[in-house]
């Protein structure tokens, strides 16, 4: 039997929040720990523009 | 997102003082990382409902409970010790024995401070699955976790070790005063429903 993940679940909870917006705020603060992208100028660090040379 | 199936709720039956917050909030998370998702008296705030028929209601529709029966000591104010963690636990085994159907399926946990205490103060539950915590979140952790990696030992369903789970949950807390901050709640002033919300929100954000 092959293993799998349980997924995420949640009821719908009388909450001031959404959970998309925790997500995307979760993610923000992962992508800055991670040094993935700098969130002030959204712009990947791993992925640096080619400087063409003329 | 899909709701949580009978199979999947699990009600915690655990003190709401800020003395057991820290484990308190350890064991909502790492239930959720698990991939259940908690159920607890304190997410309806329904004035006109009878707590007790909340209770009733949620103990229905969760096949596993969390039941921490630590608290013993007198209130600080009424000088009275509480007995609703108690009172819970009997409704949740007598839903097990006089239950029909699914209810016949449930599963609990009980945790104390030590193992073997619960024999001086509520010797009747011998035969219960019963562990301690010590009061040490790490434990606490690790317990639930195993607990409900044993609950589902037949299925084909991966759930990360003790260790891997605390350390994760080390990571949310080191995020929560971000987390809150950026989604204008107050961090020491959080309700349970905006709690779960964020752990939720920050796992799916922070697969393993």
């Amino acid at each position: 039997m092959p293993k799998v993940r349980r997924e995420i679940r949640n009821v719908d909870r009388d909450t001031t929040i959404s959970r998309r917006d925790v997500v995307v705020v979760a993610k923000e603060i992962r992508a800055k720990r991670s040094g993935e992208y700098s969130i002030k100028t959204n712009t990947h660090k791993t992925a640096p523009k080619l400087q063409r040379k003329k | 997102m899909p709701a949580p199936t009978y199979a999947q709720s699990v009600f915690v039956n655990c003190p709401f003082d800020s003395d057991y917050a820290a484990l308190f909030d350890a064991i909502i998370f790492t239930v959720h990382d698990c991939g259940f998702v908690a159920r607890c008296a304190l997410e309806i705030d329904d004035g006109a409902q009878v707590r007790i028929d909340k209770i009733f209601e949620l103990i229905q529709k969760c096949k596993y409970g969390i039941h921490d029966i630590s608290r013993t000591e007198p209130d600080p104010i009424s000088g009275l010790p509480r007995f609703n963690m108690p009172l819970e636990l009997g409704i949740f085994l007598s839903a097990r024995r006089f239950g029909s159907g699914r209810q016949r399926q449930k599963v609990c946990l009980v945790l104390d401070k030590e193992r073997y205490r619960y024999q001086q103060f509520c010797s009747d539950i011998a035969g219960q699955d019963i562990w301690a915590h010590d009061g040490d979140i790490q434990k606490a952790v690790k317990v639930v976790r195993d607990w409900l990696r044993n609950a589902t030992a037949n299925s084909n369903i991966v759930i990360p070790g003790g260790g891997r789970i605390f350390e994760r949950y080390e990571l949310f807390l080191s995020e929560l005063p971000q987390l809150c901050q950026n989604l204008n709640l107050d961090q020491d002033d959080l309700i349970f429903n905006d709690f779960s919300t964020l752990v939720v929100g920050w796992l799916e954000a922070n697969p393993w």
